[in-house]
């Protein structure tokens, strides 16, 4: 959403690094974008050799990365998908190296090698029956963080294999802010302000009050000095994603009132405000995220997934509904 | 590379006091964990502190260190390192059940880990005995020359060509800003003369021993790297190994 100036960097190169293979597809979804992407994607359609699918659907108010996925991956008409955020490359034979591999290989999902640090994490690709049988991605885990680790751990769950990939070529993607990241999401859009209360060295109580005078806060901990003890204990890496967690049950949502943050002080800094909701929104999800792995849950999504009403290739007599 | 701390029995502790007390509080590790028998790291997460290991801690040593920890002066400074949580309070002590990714230190395939220990052990002891002549933890700037001091004394027994083969080899090409007269070069060969100085200190001829034996097992990159996690300032180890190289080029 509202990422052109991300597309017009990639998708020409794209497109460029991956004509040879045959029946390539780039789907856009255009995700009520606001920023001239109908436009653009219109006035260049031509150049794009017949190899882009053009969908808008103009129902999203903001930002949500788990539905807009699942819409974009229901409408590909391919029988193997990958997920390519704007700001990602997709590498010169890429595609063709995706063919190969599902060629080669049964029963796998392929996806970047989990110790890489480009921004291009959920590139993951599956064959579409796959991602349709597990119901895509959870549209439970809202805003940033863990819907990809959710979408591997069930793929595994049905019994592929994660296969993965290291090639500089394929892991090269646009920097940007961590603002840039969430400006489309809801929490962003809606936030008023954020409180901060210090319960201890190891916990704080974290208030986010939104536009309507609704919050939702919660108890966080950092497992790294949750043990004031001074009990000898071997010493153990502890990975960043298991470092910090909602305390169970401490998640209060109603209407604000000033007596909810008598002992808060708020968040004034706005570097500290985006990395707060970039860190609230990854530990929100990760309760989810935790619920599917311990639940062993394959399929998510019980109701639908993707639904909505878009449009192709800016004809607007003929809506496809997604139910 | 290996993880120092996956497949090993280390114990830590930290303790959190401000820098101004360190010197004491390495002192006392001295006495109460024995020399060479502990390594430690400066670190300023949640407020200063300094993380110490060893592949054995007695409960007793633990409260010999806290019982000294209560007479120590408290900082004036309340401003907190992270925004979301509160500092620990100081001149008190804590286990490490945990270490976070980010600090958890790797060496090299064919070194033992107990061999590399070993060597953390021996470095903190030579820091330790520095001290005694300098201030020099307090500020950065402090500690980045001080890593210099050590790195160049490492060559002193090295050899040289080796290590400079190894940093063309790992490091990509810069353009060489150090030129022939430069403080830094100056610097590096008084360093390389120190060993026809009458009068050494102890912890300088300890470093020469235990840079030299290290070096005849790992490689240089790993040394620096070392000397820089302990030093707090991780970040500046390729400038340092840069600067290595420049110099060792004339």
């Amino acid at each position: 959403m509202n990422r052109l100036y991300h597309l017009k960097e990639t998708l020409p190169m794209n497109l460029a690094d991956n004509i040879a293979t045959e029946n390539i597809e780039f789907v856009i979804l255009d995700y009520n974008s606001t920023d001239g992407l109908e436009d653009w994607v219109q006035q260049n359609f031509d150049q794009f050799c017949g190899k882009v699918a053009y969908f808008r659907t103009t129902q999203p108010t903001f930002y949500n990365r788990s539905h807009s996925r699942n819409m974009a991956f229901r409408l590909a008409s391919g029988n193997i998908v990958c997920n390519l955020d704007a700001d990602n490359y997709a590498g010169k034979g890429f595609a063709e190296y995706l063919t190969a591999m599902f060629q080669q290989h049964n029963s796998i999902f392929i996806a970047p090698q989990n110790n890489n640090l480009s921004d291009t994490f959920g590139k993951i690709s599956t064959t579409k029956s796959d991602f349709l049988q597990i119901r895509g991605y959870d549209e439970a885990i809202k805003g940033y963080g863990f819907e990809d680790n959710d979408l591997k751990n069930r793929l595994t769950n049905l019994g592929r294999t994660e296969a993965t990939f290291n090639d500089t070529e394929f892991l090269k993607a646009i920097t940007h802010t961590e603002e840039e990241r969430i400006k489309n999401e809801f929490i962003y859009n809606h936030l008023q302000a954020i409180f901060v209360e210090n319960l201890s060295y190891w916990q704080s109580k974290l208030t986010i009050l939104y536009k309507d005078n609704t919050y939702e806060s919660a108890q966080i901990i950092d497992s790294m000095y949750s043990n004031p003890s001074i009990e000898i204990e071997t010493i153990r890496p502890l990975e960043f994603l298991n470092r910090y967690y909602i305390l169970e049950d401490s998640i209060e949502k109603g209407l604000f009132n000033e007596d909810l943050v008598a002992n808060a002080t708020v968040v004034t800094k706005q570097e500290t405000l985006i990395s707060t909701i970039n860190f609230y929104s990854q530990l929100s999800n990760k309760l989810r995220f935790m619920d599917n792995f311990h639940n062993k849950r394959t399929t998510v999504n019980d109701e639908s997934f993707g639904s909505g009403i878009v449009y192709k290739n800016f004809d607007y007599t003929n809506p496809i509904i997604l139910a | 590379m290996k993880n120092l701390f996956t497949n090993n029995q280390l114990e830590g502790f930290m303790i959190f006091s401000h820098k101004r007390n360190w010197k004491a509080i390495l002192s006392l590790l001295e006495e109460t964990l024995d020399k060479n028998q502990f390594f430690f790291f400066f670190d300023s997460e949640r407020g200063y502190h300094l993380k110490v290991f060893s592949p054995s801690i007695i409960k007793n040593q633990l409260d010999t260190i806290s019982s000294y920890l209560v007479y120590l002066p408290v900082s004036e400074t309340t401003v907190s390192e992270d925004p979301l949580f509160r500092n620990v309070p100081e001149n008190t002590l804590h286990n490490i059940k945990y270490i976070p990714q980010t600090i958890n230190i790797t060496y090299p395939d064919n070194l033992a880990s107990n061999e590399y220990v070993i060597f953390l052990n021996n470095l903190s002891s030579v820091v330790v005995d520095a001290l005694r002549y300098n201030d020099f933890f307090v500020e950065e700037k402090n500690r980045i020359n001080f890593a210099i001091q050590l790195i160049f004394m490492a060559l002193v027994k090295a050899n040289k060509e080796q290590i400079k083969k190894e940093l063309v080899e790992t490091l990509e090409n810069t353009p060489n800003n150090i030129d022939n007269n430069s403080p830094l070069v100056n610097f590096y060969r008084e360093v390389q003369q120190i060993e026809s100085e009458e009068k050494i200190e102890n912890w300088v001829i300890n470093w020469l021993n235990v840079a030299s034996d290290f070096l005849n097992k790992a490689p240089f990159h790993t040394l620096v790297e070392s000397i820089c996690t302990m030093l707090e300032i991780r970040n500046f180890a390729p400038q340092l190994l840069y600067t290595t190289k420049a110099v060792l080029q004339y």
